[in-house]
């Protein structure tokens, strides 16, 4: 178990770390090496840690617990087939986090990506609308009924088409350096993440690389059904270079933009599941 | 004895626990919540709050703001409230239980936030507690109409399959809800910035998320 | 906190983690108990084992800062 763990955040690391190659490569440049982001991490934890005087001692450091703690249970929801609905819970309670995180500080730039991240809790509503959509079809909310229902009836990236894009534009919205990752942008330093240095900083990038594996692991499991295990990894790999296309030739948007963007997709995709339930009874 | 209806939405109930008629229960989704909510009360119980940073506009200075005992005491207070409001609404099997911690919630926050005696915090906090009280309407209204078209207010029944609740009733529920957790109207603040945030006015932001993530499950089961 | 500490508190952390996995193949505990010691244990692993060697033993070299 301990070892899954181990290895997702390995992976999760590694993902990272091609996502950074592939957006050099596409805008001309050489980019890091794809292990950049373990060194990253190795880096950190070897680094000088205290508490800075201004923070909210406690809290400052049981982020860092909690963000590792929800992505390997997460984790275990994915793989034990667990409900769906939970797994959404965890990634709203992730919004806690990048909040507390900002927040316990007491940095004004940890605070401005709090609050960024708050304001960009519309990312959270395709989420929602995709748990829908998919309840219309498979008339459960347990990942083991969803993977079932795709054997017998074919993947749900067809059926589901939109909710699949709903569930694309979530995963974007939480990828480094996207057109939505308005929480970390530079003029604000690195936003929440600030004056997380050190040992602290390398517990959120185990916590970082965790939701990466475990929101691709997720799209594959929900809208192409259950693979044998290196073609899961490989496809979740290909999600996350089209992912990286993406995030290389967009600019990042401005706060509010991003809410428009995401609200709109969010409007769209209710009107999508007004049709299917008139259609569908 | 008790079997919830809806094992494929949060998964079978782990534990129930029984007040009389009113019968919380604990499945692997109100349990994680349930969790959850306990983690941040005890943080904002042993957590320091925050000195928060300010730096001069136009110039190089910046100095900490400095909290009161009096004032850290009162948020403290509220945010403890919150939290146990919160762990309530996590678990219950009751619809009006629900709407009642969820109304508490509303209470606590603007609590939280009236405390800190900043003209413009004080002005926002004015403001969502307008909101707060509008949204009790469509709050216990959604549970009155539940209770007016099928006789009953406990989830137990209301999650079978032969009872059908009207739409309007939920979409009051989850009005009512967004309004008392009042996370969408609270970021559209930035005067929130100016008080110190944690570790209790990320209480806020936790009670209303969660109260989001509770009823979410109570209308798709319903 | 001491160097030692951190250490202790880190290798027991992955001790539970790894007993519980071990405990629940073996069948002596049920499955999703082994999963939430984990789910507990596995962050404590990682920050305290990083926190054991970030931290100082109290012999080092004075860095070179410059002339």
């Amino acid at each position: 178990m301990i070892l899954y763990l181990l290895f997702a955040t390995f992976i999760g690391l590694l993902y990272h770390g091609i996502h950074r190659k592939a957006i050099a490569r596409v805008q001309g440049r050489p980019g890091p090496p794809i292990w950049q982001e373990i060194l990253h991490t190795l880096k950190f934890s070897f680094k000088e840690t205290w508490i800075p005087k201004t923070a909210s001692q406690s809290l400052f450091i049981a982020v860092v617990f909690v963000a590792i703690g929800i992505w390997s249970a997460a984790l275990y929801v994915l793989l034990s087939g667990g409900s769906l609905l939970l797994l959404f819970g965890i990634y709203l309670l992730h919004k806690i986090v990048e909040h507390g995180m900002g927040l316990s500080s007491g940095s004004p730039y940890g605070k401005f990506g709090a609050i960024r991240s708050v304001i960009s809790a519309a990312s959270e509503l395709p989420l929602l609308v995709t748990i829908v959509a998919v309840y219309f079809f498979t008339h459960s909310l347990s990942i083991a009924d969803i993977v079932a229902y795709q054997e017998v009836h074919g993947p749900l990236l067809i059926v589901a088409f939109p909710a699949a894009v709903a569930m694309y534009l979530v995963i974007l919205s939480k990828m480094h350096y996207g057109p939505f990752s308005i929480i970390e942008a530079k003029e604000i330093v690195s936003g929440n993440m600030t004056e997380h240095f050190g040992v602290w900083r390398a517990g959120l990038q185990v916590g970082f690389a965790l939701k990466t594996y475990v929101l691709l692991y997720a799209f594959v499991l929900l809208f192409i059904g259950q693979l044998p295990f290196v073609l899961m990894l490989l496809v979740m790999l290909l999600i996350l270079i089209s992912l990286s296309f993406v995030c290389a030739v967009t600019p990042m948007l401005s706060p509010y933009d991003t809410v428009t963007v995401q609200s709109l997709v969010t409007g769209a995709l209710v009107i999508y599941i007004i049709i299917l339930g008139v259609i569908m009874g | 004895m008790f079997n919830l209806p809806t094992g494929n939405i949060g998964g079978q109930e782990l534990f129930v626990l029984e007040f009389g008629d009113i019968v919380n229960y604990f499945s692997p989704y109100t349990a994680a919540l349930f969790v959850f909510a306990l983690i941040f009360t005890v943080l904002a119980i042993v957590s320091r709050p925050e000195r928060q940073v300010d730096i001069a506009f136009g110039g190089d200075a910046y100095g900490a703001k400095e909290v009161s005992i009096d004032l850290m005491r009162f948020q403290r207070f509220m945010a403890i409230a919150c939290g146990l409001a919160t762990l309530g609404a996590m678990v219950s099997g009751d619809v009006f239980n629900f709407t009642l911690f969820a109304s508490l919630v509303g209470i606590t926050n603007i609590g939280i936030v009236a405390a800190y005696r900043n003209r413009h915090v004080l002005n926002a906090a004015f403001q969502y507690g307008i909101v707060a009280m509008l949204a009790t309407v469509p709050l216990f209204g959604g549970a009155a109409i539940i209770l007016a078209s099928t006789g009953t207010l406990s989830m137990w029944e209301l999650f079978a399959d032969g009872v059908a609740v009207p739409i309007i009733a939920k979409a009051f529920l989850v009005l009512g809800v967004m309004g008392e957790g009042m996370a969408p109207f609270y970021v559209a603040k930035a005067e929130i910035t100016r008080a110190q945030g944690a570790p209790f006015i990320l209480m806020v932001h936790v009670s209303s998320l969660l109260l989001f993530l509770r009823v979410i499950e109570i209308v798709i089961s319903m | 906190m001491k160097k030692q500490t951190a250490l202790i508190t880190g290798v027991a952390a992955g001790g539970i983690s790894v007993a519980a996995w071990a405990l629940a193949t073996g069948g002596y505990i049920p499955h999703w108990t082994a999963e939430l010691l984990t789910i507990v244990a596995f962050p404590a692993f990682v920050i305290f084992v990083a926190l054991w060697w970030s931290a100082k033993s109290g012999d080092e070299d004075i860095p070179f800062i410059g002339y």
